[in-house]
């Protein structure tokens, strides 16, 4: 397995035919800051046989052409010392975006039909729960997962739930969480996170995501329980 | 003057070969699940290689050409029949004007790709009763079905249940027993199976850790961990990124064999490495070149010869 630790990031392979760059082994606004400067450098400026780049919390991946690699005197290895040497240029980290999204939340009911669940199995009552999770103001973090899926964090560490043990189907506007993430659910899909609650904001036009890596996220309770 | 949709099966597309460049907004390449068969049905009929097609699952559509054209089948045997003839796999046919395909019953593999020379316009699910127009007017006029004489080989497509997988990032998760079995017991594919992902049916693996992982990408091939110890190995129409374990990735050369696996058909995965994983792409794409070369040959050979009766 091709590793390298010692610049401050680690490159993996993801399957044959993409690399993985991670910046950090936690969630933290200052590794994403990292993974958005560099996912512009590397989008900006792109290196030859590269299809497509995904940001994350802590990483960024390169697709490449397996036909290009291929072709390549060292294979892969070529397309590495390329990723490397992009990453000795020094980088400006960007100011973050400031748009503040405030989404309404209906917590629980029909459509947030883990909060029970939830609240059952960390032993906190509903209405901490709802006040935990709408309390801070969340990054968004990643656009991943389907189009416009918005990862956001940090949770409190208070409700921290493993994913479910089999996805389920998932209903556009579902607000769920799983570790010390939470998200919605921008369309029909299935997916493994608790669901607490739902909105009706709009994530989507014409296909294209609302939320992006950066902006800022604010739930606001629409009822009592 | 076009393809005529009469009958719609459920998983049938119009398939690109994979639209890249807007991962990062989290929207999926997608693509043709077996790109070796689409790749080759393209060569057959003179197309590029990654020329738009259809996607072909069973239950199957039925089509009426309303042109006489060039097509080719490749990828799974559904017993396709153009009026009352069978039609062979992995050669090119020229399609009378007003012939109708249908397909029969699944005799083996999962997946049959329809290219048509020239290629079509349309992107998306097939729709019944509509029609699909040709990008390029076919200029022949034929009245009966022709069979040319040459076959493509489609010997890669071997329909062995070996996969070479990579190890994934979070393969150390599983425990050591785990890891043994992982690599040598076959596993059978679960009906829960489509474009997305293939779950596999096995005793729950064990994991020397629970702790969840920070979400990130995944590939076409990607083998996840479930949390109930159960696998899926994400195809075509895979999510962008995902928070389960990555435990292996099956090599680019290998998911056009794994795309034609039906349910309850087994698969066995082996380790192997990247360098192996490119030489087996690169002899991969050498032999369909070679066959897009003599096609191509052949084609403009048989036009040549019969020119003043098509």
């Amino acid at each position: 397995m091709i590793s390298e630790n010692l610049k401050g990031y680690d490159i993996y392979p993801l399957g044959d035919s993409a690399i993985t760059i991670e910046f950090g082994k936690h969630i933290n606004p200052e590794t994403n800051d990292l993974v958005i400067a560099r996912f512009n450098q590397f989008q900006e400026n792109p290196l030859n046989g590269v299809l497509d780049l995904i940001p994350s919390y802590h990483s960024l991946t390169v697709c490449y052409d397996l036909n290009y690699v291929t072709k390549q005197k060292m294979g892969l290895h070529s397309l590495i010392d390329q990723v490397k040497s992009r990453l000795d240029e020094p980088i400006k980290l960007q100011a973050n975006s400031s748009k503040l999204h405030e989404i309404p939340v209906v917590y629980g009911g029909k459509n947030g039909s883990d909060l029970l669940r939830v609240s059952q199995e960390k032993g906190i009552d509903l209405h901490e729960i709802i006040r935990l999770h709408a309390e801070p103001t969340y990054r968004v973090y990643m656009l991943g997962f389907i189009p416009g899926f918005a990862y956001l964090g940090e949770l409190d560490a208070k409700l921290t739930m493993p994913r479910k043990s089999s996805p389920q189907p998932m209903i556009p506007g579902s607000i769920g969480i799983a570790g010390l993430q939470t998200g919605i659910y921008p369309s029909f899909s299935p997916g493994g996170w608790n669901i607490i609650g739902h909105t009706d904001y709009p994530l989507l036009t014409n296909g294209i995501p609302i939320l992006q890596a950066g902006d800022r996220v604010k739930f606001i309770p629409q009822n009592q329980l | 003057m076009s393809l005529i949709i009469h009958k719609v099966g459920i998983l049938d597309t119009i398939q690109h070969f994979g639209m890249r460049g807007l991962q990062s907004k989290g929207i999926r390449p997608g693509g043709v699940m077996d790109q070796f068969s689409a790749s080759i049905a393209n060569a057959l009929v003179g197309n590029k290689l990654n020329e738009d097609l259809l996607e072909i699952h069973f239950p199957a559509c039925e089509i009426t050409f309303n042109k006489s054209c060039i097509i080719a089948l490749v990828g799974a045997h559904f017993s396709a029949k153009l009026n009352e003839k069978y039609l062979p796999l992995n050669r090119p046919i020229l399609i009378p004007t007003n012939g109708k395909l249908q397909f029969i019953a699944p005799k083996s593999g999962r997946i049959v790709y329809l290219a048509i020379q020239g290629g079509l316009i349309g992107q998306g699910r097939l729709i019944k009763n509509s029609e699909i127009a040709f990008k390029k007017m076919p200029k022949l006029n034929s009245s009966s079905l022709h069979i040319f004489p040459w076959s493509a080989d489609v010997d890669w497509q071997k329909y062995s249940p070996e996969i070479h997988v990579i190890q994934g990032r979070e393969w150390e998760r599983l425990n050591e027993e785990s890891q043994r079995k992982f690599c040598c017991k076959p596993f059978k594919l679960s009906h829960h199976a489509d474009r997305m992902g293939y779950r596999l049916e096995h005793e729950p693996f064990k994991t020397r850790t629970k702790e969840e992982i920070i979400s990130s990408a995944v590939n076409f091939g990607t083998i996840q961990l479930l949390p109930n110890g159960q696998t899926i190995v994400l195809m075509a129409d895979h999510q962008t990124t995902g928070g389960y374990p990555r435990i292996a990735h099956v090599i680019s050369a290998d998911l056009p064999k794994l795309a034609q696996k039906s349910p309850g058909e087994e698969v066995v995965f082996h380790l192997t490495d990247q360098e192996t994983a490119e030489k087996e792409w690169a002899a991969q794409q050498k032999h369909i070149r070679q066959i897009q070369n003599i096609s191509q040959l052949k084609l403009d050979e048989f036009f040549q010869k019969n020119s003043n009766q098509l």
